[in-house]
C-alpha cells in the first residue's frame, strides 16, 4: 500500500511537471536581439528591443509572411523638413536602429524597398524627384552603415500616398517621410 | 531720316508680337454681342441651360467680344424682339437651338444676325454622336463665329485636355475632357497611373507612367485603339515631360541610377541620351527654341529654379533670378510661363504665382497675383495657358489669354489633380 502511494505520488509529480508549459528562454545577449549593441550602447527606444526580444527565431512565425509583418513594424519610418531631402541627427539615429533590424537574422534574407514620399506643396513632377532623393539619402545612409545595396531598391510616389489628408503642418510633416517595405 | 523711320517700324513690330510685353491699353472696341436661347426639342433643360452658359463662355474666352451676360429668349425663325436689342445697343445676335434625335444625336442649329439691319450673317448646323458631348458643340460654335469675324483663332478650344488626378492614397485615373472639364472620360483607371502627355498635336496618342510593374514604366497608348506599348522604365522614377514638335523625340526624366536626370529620347530607335549631370534635382524638361534647347527645374542653387542648355551639350543657364522656389514650367517655341512661389512662410498665403518669360529678352510678365497657381500649360496657339488655381478649399480652371491681356477662371469639380496636359 505504502509502495503503490509513492509510485502514484511520483507518477503524479512526474505527469505534472510532463504536462506544464514550457516557458520560453529568450536569449537576450544572442543574435536575435539586436546583435549590433552591446551593455555600453544607449538605447533610445527600449520599446523596440523588448519587441525583438519576443522574437526568439524564425521558427516561431507560422509564415515568412508572418515574419515579415512582426519585424516591419519594427521598422522606423524617416521624416524631413520641408522641401529637403537632408537627414537630421535624430533621423540618422532612426535609419542606425533600422540597420541593426535589417542586418539581425531575422531579417538579414529579405529585400528592403526604401519609398520616397512628400507633402502636398510643391508641383508634380519636382516632387516625385524630391521623394526619390528622399529615399536616395536614406539607402546611402544605410548602405554606410553596413546595409548590402544589392538589398535595396528606390522608389518615388511624390505625393500620392499620404497618411493623412488634412491640409495644416502636422499633416504635411507625416507626409514628408521614407517607409520602408522589406520583401521576400 | 528714312533709315530711322525703318528701324523705328522694326522696333515697334518687335514689342507688338512679344507676348512678355503687357498690354494695358486696348484701343480696340468689341462687338457688343448676345447668345440667344432659340429653343430646344428633347434635351431636358439643365442640359440646354449649361450649353448656353458654355458658349457664352467660349465666347468671353474668346476676349474679342463684349458678351451680354443676360439671358434672351428669342423665336429661332422669326425677327421678333431684334429691334429693342438692337435699340440697346446689342450689335449682333447668336441664334442658337438645340434638338436631340432618336438615335441619341444632339443637333444645334445656329443663326449669326447683325442686329442693326437683320441681316442673316451665317447659318450653320452641327451634330455630335452623344449628348454628354455638348461642350464640343459649343466649343465648335464658338470657334466658327470667332472666325467669321476674323478675330484670333482659338481653334485650341477643340482639343482634349488630359489629366491625371488622384482617387486615393496611392490611386489614381487618366481622364481626356474639354478644356473648360466639363465633359471628362475616363481612360485608364486601375493603380496608381500619372504624369499622362500628349504625343503629338492630333491628340490620338499620350504617353503615361504606370506603377503597377516592378518599376515605373513609361507607356504610349492609342486612344482610339487602346494600344498600349512599353516604351522605358527605370526604378525610381520615370516621366515624359515634354515631346518635340515632330514627336520623334521626348524629354523623360528618369533615375536608373536613383539619380533623377533629364534624358533626351528618340522614339523611333529607342535610343536615349543623358542631358543633366547633375548630383541633385533635374526634372521637368521642355523643349525651347525649335527644339535646339531644353528649359528644365533644377535645385542646384540650393532651390528649384528654371535653367536652359542645348540639346547637344555644353553650360546650364539660369533663366530666373527672382523668387526662392520655381519648380514648374511649361514652354512654347521661344517662351516659358512657370510657376513661382513667393511667400516667405513655406505655407502662407499667396504662394505660387504664374510668370512669363522669353528666351530672347530680359523682360519677366507677372500673369496672375493671388492663390495658389500651378501647372501651368500653353495651348498649340501658344497665345494661351491654363493652369489651375486653389484659393482656401476652392479650384478653379485658369486661362490666360496672354495677347488679350485677360483671364478667365471656371468652378472645377474634377478631384485631386495630380498633373494636366493640353
Amino acid at each position: 500500500m505504502r509502495k503503490s502511494t509513492i509510485l502514484s505520488f511520483v507518477m503524479s509529480v512526474v505527469l505534472i511537471t510532463g504536462c506544464s508549459k514550457k516557458i520560453p528562454e529568450i536569449d537576450t545577449g544572442g543574435v536575435s536581439v539586436n546583435s549590433g549593441y552591446d551593455n555600453s550602447d544607449t538605447i533610445s527606444n527600449d520599446s523596440q528591443i523588448d519587441g525583438m526580444a519576443s522574437m526568439d527565431n524564425s521558427s516561431s512565425f507560422a509564415s515568412q509572411e508572418e515574419r515579415i509583418v512582426a519585424i516591419q513594424n519594427e521598422v522606423q519610418t524617416v521624416y524631413f523638413a520641408t522641401d529637403s531631402y537632408r537627414l537630421s541627427d535624430n533621423e540618422m539615429q532612426k535609419i542606425d536602429q533600422n540597420t541593426n533590424i535589417f542586418n539581425g537574422d531575422l531579417a538579414n534574407d529579405l529585400s528592403i524597398k526604401i519609398e520616397g514620399n512628400c507633402d502636398e506643396w510643391g508641383t508634380d513632377e519636382y516632387n516625385y524627384a524630391l521623394g526619390l532623393k528622399r529615399a536616395k539619402s536614406v539607402k546611402d545612409t544605410l548602405s554606410s552603415l553596413g546595409v548590402d545595396e544589392s538589398r535595396m531598391a528606390l522608389i518615388s510616389y511624390g505625393e500620392s500616398k499620404p497618411i493623412c489628408a488634412e491640409h495644416n503642418t502636422g499633416c504635411w510633416q507625416q507626409n514628408r517621410r521614407v517607409d520602408f517595405k522589406l520583401l521576400p | 531720316m528714312k533709315k530711322l523711320l525703318i528701324l523705328c517700324i522694326f522696333a515697334i513690330n518687335l514689342i507688338a508680337f512679344d507676348s512678355t510685353i503687357q498690354i494695358v491699353k486696348n484701343l480696340e472696341k468689341h462687338p457688343r454681342l448676345v447668345v440667344a436661347d432659340a429653343g430646344s426639342l428633347g434635351v431636358d433643360d439643365k442640359t440646354k441651360r449649361k450649353f448656353l452658359k458654355l458658349l457664352i463662355g467660349d465666347l468671353k474666352v474668346s476676349a474679342y467680344f463684349n458678351v451680354d451676360k443676360s439671358y434672351v429668349k428669342m423665336d429661332y425663325m422669326s425677327d421678333s424682339g431684334m429691334a429693342s436689342l438692337a435699340n440697346s445697343g446689342v450689335e449682333i445676335i447668336a441664334k442658337s437651338k438645340i434638338e436631340k434625335e432618336q438615335g441619341g444625336k444632339l443637333l444645334a442649329s445656329v443663326k449669326l444676325i447683325n442686329a442693326k439691319n437683320g441681316d442673316l450673317l451665317y447659318e450653320k448646323f452641327y451634330s455630335i454622336s452623344k449628348t454628354n458631348r455638348y461642350p464640343f458643340l459649343a466649343h465648335n460654335i464658338a470657334i466658327d463665329i470667332n472666325n467669321y469675324f476674323g478675330a484670333p483663332s482659338i481653334s485650341w478650344m477643340k482639343n482634349y485636355i488630359i489629366f491625371a488626378r488622384y482617387t486615393s492614397s496611392g490611386e489614381s485615373e487618366i481622364l481626356v475632357a474639354d478644356y473648360t472639364l466639363t465633359f471628362k472620360k475616363k481612360i485608364i483607371s486601375g493603380g496608381l497611373n500619372v504624369f499622362p502627355k500628349w504625343a503629338n498635336s492630333k491628340q490620338d496618342s499620350f504617353y503615361y507612367t504606370s506603377y503597377n510593374e516592378l518599376h515605373p514604366t513609361l507607356y504610349l497608348v492609342n486612344v482610339y485603339t487602346g494600344k498600349k506599348t512599353k516604351i522605358a522604365s527605370s526604378s525610381g522614377m520615370i516621366v515624359c515631360s515634354d515631346v518635340s514638335r515632330d514627336g520623334s523625340k521626348i524629354l523623360i526624366t528618369m533615375a536608373p541610377n536613383d539619380q533623377p536626370d533629364i534624358y533626351l529620347f528618340d522614339v523611333a530607335s529607342k535610343s536615349k541620351k543623358r542631358l543633366t549631370t547633375y548630383k541633385g534635382i533635374d526634372v521637368s524638361g521642355n523643349f525651347v527654341d525649335n527644339d535646339e534647347n531644353i528649359v528644365f527645374v533644377s535645385e542646384r542653387l540650393g532651390y528649384p529654379n528654371i535653367f536652359q542648355k542645348s540639346i547637344n551639350g555644353g553650360s546650364v543657364e539660369q533663366m530666373i533670378y527672382h523668387g526662392k522656389n520655381n519648380s514648374s514650367c511649361s514652354s512654347f517655341g521661344k517662351y516659358i510661363v512657370y510657376s513661382s512661389r513667393e511667400s516667405k512662410n513655406s505655407f502662407g498665403k499667396n504662394v505660387f504665382n504664374l510668370y512669363l518669360i522669353s528666351t530672347q529678352t530680359d523682360f519677366i510678365r507677372k500673369l496672375t497675383t493671388n492663390g495658389k497657381n500651378m501647372y501651368p500649360r500653353f495651348a498649340d496657339d501658344g497665345e494661351t495657358v491654363i493652369f489651375i488655381k486653389y484659393i482656401g478649399n476652392k479650384s478653379a480652371l485658369g486661362v490666360l489669354r496672354l495677347n488679350a491681356n485677360k483671364s478667365f477662371l471656371f468652378p472645377l469639380n474634377a478631384g485631386k489633380i495630380q498633373s494636366i496636359d493640353w
